[in-house]
């Protein structure tokens, strides 16, 4: 993590990001050309951005830390959720914890409304404020994290990224009563509504647990797609 | 059985507290379905309702929560069964103790579970249906319905609705609240209130969210609005997370000190919601007094409002502006976009009158030759999703109000009655039912050319709605402008009819330019006639709000009134105000290009005034009148092909090449997009369109931007974007392809889960004989996916959507 960077330096790097301004980009144009890509005043846009997420206030997390072990074919369980983890991915990564963190953060349908009548009155900026959107939720939840956790503990994993099946978010979101504490509806195929609402687990290790793993685009199943890779960047801090 | 109604606002009543609770010390599961247990282990709840009966409740609630067919779709049980069981087992508990005469049985009605378009996925006719069910089910068998733990006030209407259209029974409603003063969907007391309120509830308050102290501003704000019966059921304090695990700390003991407060200032119906126990119950028993004391409310005059579903408006003597734009009489491009189905322009007219200061916005739909209610039904909740203005319901078909009313999301505002017979006994029973307010033309057969008739009619008007149940104040009288032009001796008794209904207590309302038609110099006109209004006790002018003239007038009426004490608002919006004649900057549309212009910051080469600069740098403001200088000396044709499409490819090929990024795409299409309106202004065929094309995000996806994305550029192409929106199902992509008989149809989906629904809606198409290309797009499409589910063509964004609109020859 770049924790040596301020909230809103992390939430406009991946808001860059997001937006397919790689670091990486090309700088080749002449210095009077006109077409030179105008990093500077998509960062503005962010800035904004942020500013009308903080007075909107919408940015609520709920959580809860569950005992973790295995089913007879090695993959994780959550007994008293009645959750099976069926990934391998996962296999790797929770190595060593005994605990899982499930913790869900929303900006709520205020968010979804800002974003739809932003983009009636300005595409250009309506488009930047939903990117800000996903990287504010984003770095918001990583601070909220700290509250509900300490010690050794694993990056935080979502499903459908890995080869953990999206649906599974409906026993997830079920298992810290997602609806009650943030107003979070979660369909059938494992999408929530509010769109700007994100579902993640971390593992948990014991005091002393040397090993956690790593984030890494390597192992994403997204990694032969994904737009942000392929213009040099991430889609993490 | 005592009757409930009469004691209802009298006698103090005592809900019981917590289920849930009680079931997770029982050992309920994490995850569980807690309506099961009413056929697994039937006694275990009755020991529970009877723990709360011999607590002192008046009131249990069956274990139903969330028994709908939505939630209890993967149960093992049939929903219909849980909640019977549900119903059997509170009456069978209070039958063992003697209860069945002096206690109630409310039917729980927990939130669906899922939410309601435009924010979700369901419709509003189906969470009413899937409500009615469950009152269907079990109306015999209970005493009450109680909605409760609601966010969202769409839900909430859905629900009174549910229970009134299928039941007589009385109805509860409990809203939670989070510590901002709002609901999770930004609903605020005073909001609730003024809506379920007037759709005819029994009682209403708050449960959950937070604990009895956190509560306090809340329901004081519910008691200063209330004029029925309050209900509160708080937590057993705020939930902490101790270990991994929710806990409630506060004493029963404490809490009841907090709840006993709330009891001296109103609140009649007391109990507990989660961390609750019978102890609770029982203490709240003990010491809530057995009378009821009066609210802040029923010492106040009433004050009407209307309601959006975040924002209420009062009639409390300020001037409210009424925003007139949402019409297309007179405004052909309005007209041509309602008959394509196209309501972005009603969308922008609403926003810009909402950034220019209306209060309230106008919406009419009427125009011959479409289906004026089944437009409402659409645009009504469209409107709502981007504005948090109430709306004022414009239509002379009673149908189309009654569609509007029912899929408004607030407390409605209906234009109009007026004193025929026929049409006040057409409309005031949709105004009741929807717990609207009602406007009332003052004329019958002709417009009265005096005040005394109009007043008159004003009164028949009023009476009417009083028989039909509606309350005087929440009728607003419209005195009629009359043309100065043509009738300049009666604008004087429109004024005298305005200050005399204003002496019988009721608020007014006037479409202010109608006075200046046929003369010159309107503004003028207007201006003083608006203020003459005002000084008569005018409440609500319909005008439009971007005219700043009229609106400074309001500003200084309201200043030299003292409405505006110390005249802060005033200062603020004209400090700096040049004296002369030349219009006011639009502080809206200066956001606005600062926002679009994102590829303003580096100057850089080029000719700023070039058409083809604005375009590539999406310089909006200032394109419309550059293209119209250029049309001056050129062919519209030659402006299009030499200047537009150019400047549009350069910028195509600069996204595509990373030299700008997509805001600048979408800021290039939006001004290019203007440019073509003035263009298309000047041709003196059709000027058609390319298309029409169709698209939609699929069934069960509600991602849409990047679909929206894909029609603004296209339309800056000159294609005829016909959007069916986002979760559009299989058949209704089918039937639009039928209706508008599109060139293509566009497929965005951003899940794999949907990419199925993808493949369904090819199928489907295929299968009905839609031969035209369909391309798909989104976050998980690849050439590949495309030609595993029968796509045509995969356009990876926006820009190679509309090279593969041009490949097809469109």
């Amino acid at each position: 993590m770049h924790s040596n960077l301020s909230r809103d330096e992390k939430i406009i790097k991946l808001a860059l990001s997001y937006l397919g301004v790689s670091r990486n980009q090309s700088t080749d144009a002449a210095p009077d050309d006109d077409r030179k890509p105008d990093r500077e005043a998509i960062t503005e846009l962010i800035k904004k951005s942020i500013l009308m997420l903080d007075e909107e206030d919408a940015f609520r997390v709920c959580g809860r830390i569950f005992d973790m072990d295995k089913n007879a074919e090695g993959f994780y369980r959550i007994r008293e959720a009645d959750i099976d983890l069926i990934s391998e991915d996962l296999k790797v990564y929770f190595e060593g914890c005994d605990r899982i963190c499930i913790i869900a953060s929303t900006l709520g349908s205020q968010a979804d409304t800002l974003i739809r009548k932003t983009m009636a009155k300005d595409g250009a900026f309506g488009s930047v404020l939903d990117a800000t959107s996903g990287a504010y939720l984003e770095c918001m939840l990583d601070e909220a994290e700290r509250t509900y956790i300490s010690g050794p503990r694993t990056f935080r994993f979502a499903p459908g990224y890995g080869d953990l099946a999206l649906e599974t978010n409906v026993k997830l979101s079920a298992a810290i009563d997602i609806y009650r504490k943030i107003g979070v509806t979660c369909t059938d195929g494992g999408t929530f509504i509010p769109r700007k609402t994100m579902l993640g687990m971390i593992g948990l290790a014991p005091e002393g647990t040397k090993a956690v793993t790593e984030r890494s685009c390597g192992r994403c199943t997204r990694k032969d797609i994904c737009s942000i890779r392929k213009g040099g960047d991430r889609c993490w801090i | 059985m005592l009757d409930l109604k009469e004691r209802l606002g009298k006698d103090m009543l005592i809900f019981d507290g917590a289920m849930g609770t009680q079931l997770q010390e029982a050992g309920l599961k994490v995850g569980g379905i807690p309506e099961e247990l009413n056929i697994d282990d039937p006694d275990l709840i009755v020991s529970i309702h009877e723990k709360y009966l011999k607590a002192g409740a008046d009131f249990i609630t069956t274990n139903t929560f969330g028994c709908n067919r939505l939630k209890m779709a993967h149960s093992k049980y049939d929903m219909k069964d849980m909640l019977r069981a549900a119903c059997d087992n509170a009456d069978r508990a209070r039958r063992n103790l003697g209860r069945e005469n002096d206690s109630y049985i409310a039917l729980d009605i927990g939130p669906i579970g899922t939410m309601l378009k435009p924010i979700g996925t369901l419709s509003f006719d189906e969470a009413v249906d899937i409500i009615a069910e469950q009152i269907e089910t079990v109306k015999d068998k209970v005493d009450v319905v109680l909605l409760e733990t609601q966010t969202d006030l769409y839900e909430v209407k859905a629900g009174i609705l549910a229970a009134r259209e299928h039941s007589d029974l009385p109805i509860f409603v409990t809203m939670t609240f989070e510590a901002s003063g709002r609901s999770m969907t930004g609903t605020d007391a005073e909001t609730f209130v003024n809506v379920a309120e007037n759709l005819g509830v029994s009682a209403l308050g708050v449960n959950c969210s937070l604990g009895p102290d956190e509560l306090a501003p809340i329901i004081e704000d519910i008691l200063c609005n209330s004029h029925i019966p309050v209900l509160i059921q708080p937590n057993a304090g705020i939930p902490k997370f101790v270990n991994g695990e929710t806990v409630y700390e506060l004493t029963a003991d404490d809490f009841v000190k907090s709840v006993m407060g709330f009891a001296e200032k109103g609140v009649s119906i007391c109990g507990g919601c989660c961390g609750t126990s019978p102890e609770f119950i029982r203490k709240l028993k003990e010491n809530l007094p057995a009378d009821v004391k009066p609210s802040e409310a029923s010492k106040r005059e009433y004050m009407p409002k209307v309601s959006s579903a975040t924002k209420t408006v009062r009639f409390d003597g300020s001037v409210i502006v009424c925003g007139e734009r949402l019409n297309p009489t007179g405004k052909k491009k309005l007209q041509a976009a309602l008959r394509e189905s196209n309501f972005d322009m009603l969308v922008s007219e609403a926003l810009n009158q909402e950034e220019a200061g209306a209060n309230v916005l106008d919406l009419n739909v009427g125009l011959p030759g479409i289906d004026e209610a089944e437009t409402m039904k659409i645009v009504v909740p469209m409107i709502q999703e981007v504005t948090g203005l109430p709306l004022q319901l414009d239509s002379s078909s009673a149908e189309a109000l009654e569609t509007a009313c029912r899929y408004y999301n607030g407390r409605p505002l209906i234009n109009s009655v007026n004193g025929k017979s026929a049409v006040l006994d057409a409309i005031l029973p949709v105004v009741k039912k929807y717990g609207g307010m009602v406007i009332g033309l003052t004329l019958e057969e002709g417009v009265p050319l005096t005040a005394p008739e109009r007043v008159e009619h004003a009164k028949k008007i009023i009476a009417r709605a009083e028989s039909y149940g509606i309350r005087k104040e929440d009728v607003i009288i419209d005195c009629l402008t009359l043309t100065a032009s043509a009738q300049q001796k009666e604008v004087a008794e429109t004024l005298k009819a305005v200050s005399e209904v204003r002496k019988m207590g009721n608020h007014t309302v006037l479409g202010v330019s109608n006075v200046s038609f046929g003369l010159p110099n309107r503004p003028l006109i207007n201006r003083t006639f608006l203020t003459m209004a005002m000084n008569a006790g005018l409440d609500m002018p319909i005008m439009n709000p971007l005219d700043n003239g009229m609106m400074s007038c309001i500003d200084a009426f309201n200043l030299l009134m003292y409405k505006d004490v110390a005249g802060e608002k005033y200062i603020e919006r004209h400090a700096g105000d040049v004296t002369t004649t030349a219009p006011a900057g639009n502080a809206g549309q200066a956001a606005g290009a600062q926002a679009s212009n994102a590829g303003g910051a580096n100057a850089g080469a080029g000719d700023t005034n070039d058409l083809g600069y604005m375009i590539r740098k999406g310089m909006k403001d200032v394109v419309k009148a550059k293209t119209k200088e250029e049309l001056a000396s050129k062919d519209a044709m030659d402006v299009i092909n030499n200047t537009i499409i150019p400047a549009l490819n350069a910028v195509g090929q600069d996204y595509e090449k990373g030299r700008i990024f997509l805001p600048q795409l979408i800021a290039a299409a939006e001004t290019t997009k203007l440019a073509f309106e003035v263009v298309q202004e000047s041709f003196t065929g059709s000027g058609e369109k390319r298309g029409p094309v169709l698209i939609a995000t699929v069934e069960g996806d509600v991602h849409d931007i990047g679909k929206n994305i894909v029609k603004v550029v296209c339309e800056s192409y000159g294609y005829q974007m016909i959007d069916l929106g986002k979760d559009v199902k299989v058949s209704a992509v089918v039937e639009a392809a039928h209706k508008y008989n599109p060139k293509a149809i566009g497929l965005s989906a951003l899940m794999t889960t949907t990419v199925v629904n993808m493949k369904k809606t090819i199928e489907a198409l295929h299968a009905d004989g839609i031969t035209c290309p369909v391309f798909v797009g989104g976050a998980v499409l690849t050439q590949e996916i495309a030609d595993e589910i029968g796509a045509d063509r995969y356009s990876s964004d926006a820009m190679d959507a509309v090279h593969t609109l041009q490949d097809l020859g469109i």
